[in-house]
This record gives structure tokens, C-alpha cells and sequence, in this order.
């Protein structure tokens, strides 16, 4: 089933070398609760909604295109159905994009730059602070299956023949049934890496080319793998595109794009409630990728070997794509050109794969870096380097099905409530609720909590900023949940026909923020 | 093979650890890391037994605010030993004499490390293997949050033991014997704990040599001599060893049940809350906690990413079959699987139902074992792959790994170093100590409570010396019962007393434990009218003191902490298997030569 890359032994032997090596990676996934990132439990409660069939917020979508896409939650589902909870179920699926794209990156780069660079391709991108912030801090669960999807639809396309085409179809529809947006951005680098495997194709076959494989059999396979990277990414398209029924609702996190500086920042920041053009976010690529990616480069333009010194155009188009393809990307991200804006986070993660492969061509061009122990740091490096990426944070996550409601533009959660005590003239109520904001909230808004009689008569209520206003809305991490609880007490005198509501509006001009078609939602009592 | 100290490698492993003690030359003391109270204490304790002339001491006064406690009866002394001596040879302070005792167990783990891979891997290994066992995470630990003592010079034995016992299969001898004997007790006295969970490792390390010497004989005949050959001197050394500390052994496994143990295991000790979660042995963050149950302890039990990243390597090498270190490669993988499998919860089936794996306290001391494993696997990429006839290159990648090492290591070598706590590292500190932690509050079977406090406390937080240990609140001190205490030391008390009538007791502010003897004399000449053990029934509730009984009349009363039977056969295997060492030894001087060791 799998494409032909090397003696069955051997290709096992490197597949676990990685998977043992990148154990640290997943490591944190198998911890209890659930990592505290920006997503919050937003995914979780996407998976719930369509186990249920429904959609799990009464929101319009603001743009189609950021929204998720069904495979992810496709994928874990298969843990839902062994027995596991929403949140484990999520990581399952978290892992298993990890996996996939080990996997990917591994083929790729040992396709294209030899057995040695498998691995190390590998471990440079799961090790890369990007990807581990996108993991772990953003919760990206799409974009994460997104590069899965384009690693294994590159090294489908640096397959030879049908076999690699079917690869290379896979990967790109999970790239777009995982995302739509992300996934055609995915699709357009993956077609430019196509075209260039078309460019080098051509390169005849007794020319001394780095990087032409000398097993391939003729030019014209590499149609088959652009064609069937075509129909992947079609039939993802149709999946998951803004047509589609099968499109969740938007909690599509509202960050924005790095800077240029961040891409090299060591540092691990964790801040998103600061609305700011530099996000509070690790983009850092990694110093070791950063490192080798460079040193490849510069050993391809300018260093003189052997290897090196075919200057064919059809034979350089896979290094030109490579090197160029990935810079295009962290330029559009740091750009953020209005139409791409919304992707503009997410840009440099699409990067990586190609970072990596190209990184790893180093060891191609310099064949001391092979040598057993220079490679066994090599191999090491990304993991010494990865720091606080691997220590996340977990707290316990526990989902409902639904979130109780949604207020404003998809701006704070009301995800479940709890209330204690009777609704009747003279008692205590308490009401406690758990919050969350899928993004970072722009206004510090006031909750209410009011005990209305049959005229709409205020009996009793609370109004106050969130905890009494040690958490007010704007420091609320996007994704943090924030128990509140509100203790009104009933007057003696009130009448039988009461009813309890609970809303949030902006004290400045009073006006509540919309709940579906409501301004506040009705608490119901349990006799 | 060349001398250790024309080595290079050697003396860039010696350099290599200077990163690591650095830390510890920072001016301050690092009072609130686990142990670091304790040990100055310990030393203190240590101390002032040293002073009346008992080198060895098994009984602590001042435990248990003042009642004392058999402390170094169960506990290995080995490291206060060295704390102690430092402290009266170098004239440190307390704090000093602990930090200097862990800049020893760094320097001897690192030495220990590199002679052991050495004789195994070469010199170039043995410089990768002494840097990953020194800056191994849980080594490190151990060192700068736990400030343990005992556990750190244990662990710095260790491999002295494996050498010992590698020269010991594949080069028996006198020499090699003794090394043995001595390494092994060694270890027994640095660490009860950690002898107990290496002493199985050791055993099947010394199967899997016996088996790699074996391999070559094909005939039923030459493999069992092989078998013989190769276990008869190890078997020989550690018996030796265990003989050698059998005047510790032997009192600490039998004489432990008289102390009250459901104090170190129960509750907070119960291992069931510390099993370490398969994400933490990954997980780089640090901290200066304490165990806690659940994934969040605020300290670390990572293997170490680099470790982990050779381990995978020596791994990856050990599958393709092609190395002559396979076995010993082999056993140590198994080694590392098993002991990080003793840390988690998956093992808790051994944990409950396998003799003495629970004697390790906390699952997470299994890591100790693991950092052996790691350190003798770091440099198996090197011999897998060596760099045949580049003599340069092959010691470029040996720094190159021990660099990554000491990055790897790097952001956790720290310490913090905090203000004295009231009293310091004096007497009232201890007590203060005592009070606010419930540490060092030792009881012993006789006892119902645990002392919270005690008139003793009083005195030394007052800064008065306890000039005797007689509980007078509970002495009339008139005709009927009158004590007038004459002398006072830290395992003795002579009274006079004298009693009008038979049946009465003299209580002291002592807990009781075997070994406590009372004398009856004279009060005149001095002669020994009565000598009996203490037993449990004589002592008075509730923390199980000594309550002595007398005969009616005018005596000296003499109570001692005595070597009971357990203890004198101990020390006689010792003497005896001390003039074994060094019968051994003269017989190696006198004819034989310690065999170089071929690398096998």
C-alpha cells in the first residue's frame, strides 16, 4: 500500500527512531484533563455538537472560510466510539495530526534528501515552538491537521507514481476537510510544489542532478500525484467548503498575525488578552530548524560540491520551491494582506513542512553532518531546544453537550449553569455559572442576574462585573473558563409568578448583549 | 590501558563537573530545598556523638525534641559521615560541611562514571558517560531541590559498584574482590534505600556479564566453569561487602520494627500518590516543590530530553546488531524500561505485591536507577558508530555530546538560596524545626503520640544547656523517691537515687529503644550491684519514655544505650570480614597484580 522507500528493515528501524524520539512531544497528551489553550472547549463542544446533530451555537458564521472543517472531529470520533470523554477524544485527534504529520515529514524528506533525513526533518518541525504553541497554547486542532495533511501530500508528490498520487490526494483532502481557508492556502503551496516536481521531472535523466531520484522511471509519473493532489484537495473543497452542511460554526480564534521578530523569539508568552498587531504567542520556528534551514541554503547557493554545481533550471526547481515557498509564506503571514488576514496566524505553521524538508538537505550537501555522532546531535538538537513548549498546562475540562448560550458576536459562552435554592418570596437563590470567551473580549460588560415577577418587575438581582469584578471581561484569556457565582435573595413580599434571567450588557449605554433573538436568557428552576 | 590521570578525557570530565558545583559555591545556603535542613541537623547530630568519642554513633539525642532517637541504627550514616568530617577537618560551618559533602558525591559520581565506562566503552565514552551522569536531571535534583545527602552519595557509588563488579567478572582477583567489598559497602552505608533497589540490578548486571562471558563456550562443561568463573568472585565481593557493613545491616533490618515506620509510610508517604505520570518524565519545567499526588508536582521527574535522545540512540544502534557491546547495551535498555516502569503507576501490581520494591518509599526514587542507565547509554552511540581512524573527529563528537549535555542540564543548575530559618543551624533551630515541620520527630514502638513539643525544647530554645535528661515533674524528690543527677552525656545518664521503698521508677525524657541498659551500683564503691535491659514495659506514656525501676535504697543508676546481641554479631562479621580484606589484600601485594581489564 505504502510507497516503495527503502529496504523494510531499514524503513522500520527509521520510522521508530523517529516515533521513539518525538515521544516527548506527544508525552503531554496523555496527562489528565486537557491542555489550557485559546481554544478552550471549543472543540471539545463542536465534537459533542455533531455527535448530536446540531449546531452548537445559535451565532451566525461571521466568514465561512475559518471555520473548521469535519475531519478533525471525524478523527475523534473513532476515540468517542472506544469509550473515551469529549476532551480525551480531542486529544486523540490532536495526536493523531502529530502523527500524521511525523509521518509525512519523514516520507518527504527521505524521499527527497535521503534515508538520514527522515527523521531529522521530522523532529526539526514537531519540535519547532510554532507548532508546539499551535498545540498546546492555541488548541488548533484544524490548523495542526492541516500541515498533517500537507506533509503527507508532499511526500506523495515526491512519490513515484499512482501510489504517491493516492498519498498525495490524502493528504490534501484532510488539509482541506480539516479547514477550508487553511487548507486552500495549503493546496495553492502544495500545487507550486507540484509544479516544480513537473519542472524537475523534465530534467533529462543522465544529468547530474542533486535531487533528481534515480529510481524514478520516467518524467511523466509525476503527473499522476499532481493529478490526484488535485482531486484530494476537490473533494476536500466539497467537504468542507462554505457550502457545505458539514461546516461547524466559528470560534475561529480572533489572534493576529506575527511580527517578524517572533520568528526567532525564544521566549514562550502566553498573553491574548492584549489586543495588539505582535500577538502574546510563541511563533518562534525554532533555533536549530532556523539554524539548519540557513546552513542548507547557503550550502546550496553557495557553496561548490559536486552535488551542488548543476545549475539546470528543471533540476533546481524542487530546491528553488523548497526555499522560496516557505519565505512566501511567513512574508504573507507577517504582511497579512486584508483578504488573508484571517489566516495570517496560522500562515507560518504551513511553513514548517517546507522548512524542514529543505533544512535537511543540508545533510545531502554535506556529507560530514551524517557522520553517526554528528548526526545523533543533530537529532538531539530540536529536543534540548524545544523548552517550555513541552511543559503546558492542564486543568481539568469537563464539557456538556451545549453551551447553556451565546452572547454578542460569539463573544462570551454561558456554558452551563447550576442554581440553588427555590424561586419563591423570601428565599436565597444561588446561581453558579461557568464562563468562557472564545476570543479576547473587547468590553469590560456587566452580568446580571434579576428575579422578574409576571409584570417584568425587578423583585431581586445582581448585577456586577464577573467575580465581583476581580475578573472583568477584557483579562479573560480567550478559552479560560471563569466560574461566577450570584446570590440574590427573594423579598418576603414577592408574589408567587416569578422568573429568574441572566444577561450581560455594556453599563455604558445599557443596551444587553443579543442572545439569539433575546436580550437575556430565562433560568429554569428545577421543582 | 593509561594511569586515570594521564587521561585527557579524565580530567575533561573533572572540568566538566566544575558547571555543576558551581551553583553550590554561591554564598548562602539553600535552607528551604527538601532535605537541607535536615542535613545540618544531621551533621550537628552527628557531631556531638563524634565529640564524646563514638565515631559510629547509633543514637541521636536530640530527635523528637530531646527524646532522642536511634536514628543512625536504621539510616545509613555514610554521608553525615563525611559532612562531619569535613566540618571538624575543614572547620566548616554545618551549612558548608552539607554543600561540601554534595560537591564530594558530584565529584566521586562523575569519577565513578567515567572509570566504570572506561573499562567498558573506552575513554572518549567515559567522558560522555561521567557528563550525562552528572547533569542528569533526577542527579541534579537530588543535589539542588532535595539537598539528599544520603541519596546523592549513593548515587555517586553506584557506579564504583559497577565497576567493581564488571573487574570482578571479567578480571577476578584480590584486588578486584576487595574493590567490590568495598564499593559495596559502601553503598550500604550511604544508602540503605538505594542499596535495597540496586542490590537486584546489580545481581542480574552480574548475570548478564556471566552470560557475555559464557557466550563463547559451546560445550555443557566449559559453560558451567564459565557460569563459576564469572559469578564467583562478584558473589565473593558482595558477600564481603555485606559482611564488611553488617555492623549497620544487620541492626537496621532487624532492629527497625522497634521504631514506629507507619510514620515514613503511611499518609503523606503513601506511594500510591507519588507514582510519576508518563508526561512528567518528559517534561522540562522545573521547580523547588515538594511530591505531590497528581501530575502537578512542583518539581521535576524528567529523565532529561538529551538522556532520552541518546537512550533512543543506543536503542536504535542496539537494533541493528552489529555492535560487540550488545548484550551490556541490552541489559541497560532493559534496565532503563524497568526502573522508569517502577516510577509510574503501571506498576503499582510490583509496588503492592514484590518483596521490597516498596522499600523504596516513593516511586520516583526508581529514577535513581534510571540515571545509571541513561549515563551508561549516552555515549553507546559513539561505539556503535565509531568513527573508525579519525581519532580527531571521534573526539569531537564525544565533546559535542557532552556540550549538549551540559546545555541540556544547564537551566537547572540553581539553587536557591533563602535566609536562615529561626534558630539556623543550631540546637533551638532544630527544635524550631522539629515544631514547625513535624520532620525529626522520630517515635519508636513505645511510643502513643508523636511529641509536638517538650521541657527539653524549652531549654535549648532559651538557650540553657540540658544538663540532665531526668523527668523531675514526675520525681516527688523527697524522702520517698529523691533523684540528684551526676553526670550526663549523649547515650548515658548516671543518677543517684534513692528510694524509700521498692517498686519505684525513675522516668527520663529518653524514648526507649533496644539497647538501653540500666547498672544498679553502689553508691559508694561503685560496684555493680544490678544489670538489666530495659524492655518496653518500662516506660510511661505517651511518647513511650524510659521509666527505670530501682530497688528500694540508696544507689547510682546508670542508664547506657548499649549494643544489643544483633548488634555485637554485626560488628564481629565486620572485624572479621575486614581481616578477610585485608588478608586479601596482602595477598595481592605479595604476589599477584590487579589485572588490567581487556575491553569486552
Amino acid at each position: 500500500m505504502f510507497p516503495h522507500f527503502g529496504a523494510p528493515r531499514e524503513t522500520a528501524r527509521s520510522l521508530l527512531l523517529l516515533l521513539l524520539l518525538a515521544i516527548p512531544v506527544w508525552a503531554p497528551l496523555t496527562r489528565p484533563g486537557a491542555p489550557v489553550t485559546l481554544a478552550g472547549p471549543t472543540p471539545a463542544l463542536r465534537l459533542a455538537a455533531l455527535e448530536n446533530g446540531r449546531p452548537p451555537v445559535v451565532a451566525e458564521a461571521s466568514n465561512s472560510w475559518r471555520n473548521d472543517g469535519p475531519w478533525p472531529y471525524a478523527a475523534a470520533r473513532v476515540w468517542r466510539w472506544l469509550g473515551g470523554d469529549l476532551p480525551d477524544a480531542i486529544k486523540w485527534s490532536q495526536g493523531l495530526a502529530l502523527l500524521g504529520l511525523a509521518l509525512g515529514l519523514w516520507g518527504w524528506a527521505r524521499r527527497w534528501a535521503g534515508a538520514a533525513a527522515g527523521p531529522l526533518a521530522a523532529l526539526l518541525v514537531l519540535y519547532a515552538p510554532l507548532l508546539l504553541s499551535a498545540v498546546y497554547q492555541q488548541g488548533a486542532l484544524a490548523a495542526t491537521w492541516v500541515v498533517a495533511g500537507m506533509a503527507l501530500a508532499g511526500w506523495g508528490l515526491l512519490e513515484a507514481g499512482w501510489r504517491g498520487g493516492l498519498l498525495a490526494g490524502l493528504g490534501a483532502l484532510i488539509a482541506l476537510a480539516s479547514s477550508p481557508g487553511l487548507g486552500l492556502a495549503a493546496a495553492f503551496a502544495l500545487f507550486a510544489l507540484a509544479l516544480a516536481r513537473l519542472i524537475a521531472a523534465r530534467a533529462p535523466r543522465s544529468a547530474p542532478s542533486a535531487m533528481r531520484d534515480p529510481q524514478e522511471p520516467a518524467p511523466l509519473v509525476a503527473w499522476p500525484s499532481t493529478l490526484l493532489l488535485a482531486m484530494g484537495a476537490g473533494l476536500g473543497f466539497v467537504l468542507a467548503g462554505p457550502w457545505s452542511s458539514a461546516l461547524t460554526p466559528p470560534f475561529t480564534l480572533h489572534i493576529q498575525g506575527p511580527a517578524l521578530y517572533q520568528f526567532i523569539e525564544p521566549g514562550w508568552p502566553f498573553d491574548t488578552t492584549v489586543l495588539s498587531r505582535e500577538t502574546p504567542l510563541s511563533f518562534s520556528l525554532g533555533l536549530p530548524l532556523l539554524a539548519l534551514f540557513l546552513i542548507a541554503f547557503w550550502l546550496w547557493a553557495g557553496h561548490s560540491s559536486p552535488e551542488t554545481q548543476n545549475k539546470g533550471m528543471a533540476s533546481r526547481a524542487l530546491l528553488y520551491a523548497h526555499f522560496l515557498i516557505p519565505v512566501l509564506l511567513l512574508v504573507l503571514a507577517i504582511s497579512s494582506p486584508p483578504p488573508l488576514s484571517f489566516l495570517s496566524p496560522h500562515l507560518p505553521l504551513l511553513s514548517l513542512p517546507f522548512m524542514g524538508v529543505a533544512a535537511v538537505v543540508a545533510l545531502r550537501l554535506l556529507p560530514a553532518l551524517r557522520r553517526p555522532a554528528i548526526y545523533a546531535a543533530l537529532l538531539i538538537l530540536p529536543l534540548a531546544s524545544a523548552g517550555p513548549g513541552l511543559s503546558p498546562t492542564f486543568e481539568p475540562l469537563e464539557v456538556p453537550s451545549q453551551p447553556i448560550a451565546i452572547f454578542g458576536d460569539n463573544q462570551i459562552v454561558l456554558l452551563d449553569l447550576d442554581v440553588e435554592g427555590t424561586l419563591e418570596a423570601g428565599a436565597t437563590i444561588t446561581v453558579n455559572a461557568r464562563w468562557f470567551a472564545p476570543r479576547a473580549v473587547d468590553f469590560d460588560y456587566n452580568v446580571f442576574v434579576q428575579v422578574l415577577d409576571a409584570n417584568q418587575t425587578v423583585r431581586a438581582q445582581v448585577d456586577a462585573q464577573p467575580q465581583n469584578g476581580a475578573r472583568p471581561m477584557t483579562s479573560w484569556r480567550p478559552g479560560e473558563i471563569i466560574s461566577d457565582q450570584y446570590t440574590l435573595t427573594i423579598p418576603s413580599d414577592a408574589p408567587a409568578d416569578l422568573q429568574l434571567i441572566l444577561g450581560a450588557y455594556d453599563w455604558r449605554t445599557l443596551e444587553r448583549l443579543p442572545v439569539g433573538d433575546q436580550n437575556a436568557i430565562r433560568i429554569p428552576i428545577a421543582e | 590501558m593509561k594511569p586515570f590521570y594521564r587521561s585527557p578525557s579524565f580530567w575533561m570530565a573533572t572540568f566538566f563537573t566544575f558547571f555543576a558545583i558551581a551553583p553550590l559555591l554561591k554564598p548562602g545556603y539553600f535552607w528551604a530545598a527538601h532535605d537541607a535542613r535536615h542535613d545540618v541537623y544531621f551533621i550537628m547530630q552527628y557531631n556531638i556523638t563524634w565529640d564524646e568519642g563514638t565515631l559510629f554513633p547509633r543514637w541521636s539525642p536530640d530527635w523528637a525534641f530531646g527524646y532522642g532517637y536511634p536514628f543512625f541504627n536504621i539510616y545509613a550514616p555514610g554521608a553525615t559521615f563525611i559532612g562531619a568530617l569535613l566540618y571538624r577537618v575543614l572547620s566548616l560551618s554545618l551549612e558548608a560541611a552539607v554543600e561540601a559533602t554534595l560537591i564530594v558525591t558530584i565529584l566521586v559520581g562523575a569519577w565513578g562514571m567515567w572509570f566504570f565506562v572506561r573499562d567498558w566503552l573506552g575513554e572518549k565514552a567515559a567522558l560522555v558517560a561521567a557528563v550525562a551522569f552528572v547533569y542528569a536531571p533526577y542527579h541534579l535534583l537530588d543535589i539542588y531541590v532535595r539537598a539528599a545527602m544520603a541519596e546523592s552519595l549513593a548515587l555517586a557509588v553506584l557506579p564504583w559498584v559497577l565497576w567493581a563488579a564488571r573487574r570482578a567478572a571479567f578480571a577476578p582477583g584480590p584486588l578486584s574482590i576487595v574493590a567490590l567489598a568495598l564499593t559495596y559497602a559502601a553503598l550500604h552505608l550511604s544508602s540503605n534505600l538505594v542499596a535495597l533497589i540496586f542490590t537486584p540490578l546489580l545481581g542480574a548486571y552480574l548475570v548478564a556479564l556471566a552470560l557475555k562471558r559464557v557466550a563463547s563456550h559451546t560445550d555443557l562443561k566449559g559453560r558451567v566453569w564459565g557460569w563459576l568463573r564469572a559469578l564467583f568472585a562478584p558473589g565473593l565481593g558482595l558477600l564481603l561487602g555485606a559482611a564488611l557493613a553488617s555492623f549497620f545491616i544487620l541492626p537496621a533490618l532487624t532492629e527497625a520494627r522497634f521504631v514506629n515506620l507507619d510514620q515514613w509510610f503511611g499518609g503523606y508517604y503513601n506511594f500510591r500518590d507519588h507514582f510519576v505520570y508518563f508526561a512528567q518524565l518528559f517534561d522540562p519545567r522545573w521547580g523547588f516543590g515538594i511530591s505531590q499526588p497528581g501530575p502537578d508536582d512542583p518539581l521535576s521527574y524528567q529523565l532529561g530530553l538529551v538522556l532520552f535522545g541518546l537512550a533512543v540512540l543506543a536503542f536504535w544502534g542496539w537494533l541493528r546488531r552489529d555492535s560487540r557491546h550488545r548484550l551490556e547495551i541490552g541489559f541497560w535498555l532493559l534496565a532503563l524500561v524497568v526502573s522508569v516502569w517502577l516510577t509510574t503507576a503501571a506498576a503499582v501490581w510490583a509496588w503492592e505485591r514484590v518483596p521490597f520494591v516498596s522499600s523504596a518509599q516513593f516511586p520516583w526514587r526508581y529514577l535513581t536507577l534510571a540515571v545509571v542507565a541513561l549515563a551508561a547509554l549516552a555515549p553507546a552511540v559513539l561505539v556503535q558508530h565509531p568513527v573508525r581512524k579519525e581519532n580527531g573527529r571521534d573526539w569531537i563528537a564525544a565533546l559535542t555530546l557532552s556540550g549538549l549535555l551540559v546545555l541540556g542540564g544547564a537551566p537547572y543548575l540553581r539553587v536557591e538560596t533563602t535566609p536562615p530559618p529561626p534558630g539556623g543551624a543550631t540546637l533551638a533551630g532544630l527544635m524550631e524545626f522539629q515544631r514547625s515541620s513535624d520532620e525529626m520527630t522520630g517515635m519508636t514502638m513505645t511510643a502513643q503520640a508523636i511529641a509536638r513539643w517538650s521541657p527539653l525544647a524549652d531549654l535549648y530554645v532559651a538557650g540553657l544547656p540540658v544538663e540532665n535528661r531526668v523527668d523531675y515533674s514526675r520525681v516527688p524528690q523527697n524522702e520517698t523517691l529523691a533523684v540528684d543527677a551526676r553526670e550526663h552525656r549523649v547515650d548515658r545518664e548516671l543518677v543517684r537515687v534513692y528510694a524509700k521503698e521498692p517498686g519505684q521508677r525513675v522516668p527520663f525524657y529518653r524514648q526507649w529503644y533496644p539497647g538501653w541498659t540500666a547498672t544498679i551500683m553502689d553508691p559508694e564503691t561503685g560496684e555493680v550491684i544490678e544489670r538489666f535491659p530495659l524492655t518496653p514495659e518500662d516506660t510511661y506514656p505517651p511518647y513511650g519514655l524510659l521509666n527505670v525501676p530501682i530497688p528500694a535504697g540508696d544507689h547510682l543508676l546508670l542508664i547506657s544505650f548499649e549494643d544489643t546481641p544483633v548488634r555485637r554479631v554485626g560488628e564481629s562479621i565486620s572485624w572479621l570480614a575486614l581481616a578477610l580484606i585485608v588478608l586479601l589484600l596482602l595477598w595481592s601485594v605479595l604476589g599477584r597484580r590487579f589485572k588490567a581489564v581487556p575491553r569486552i
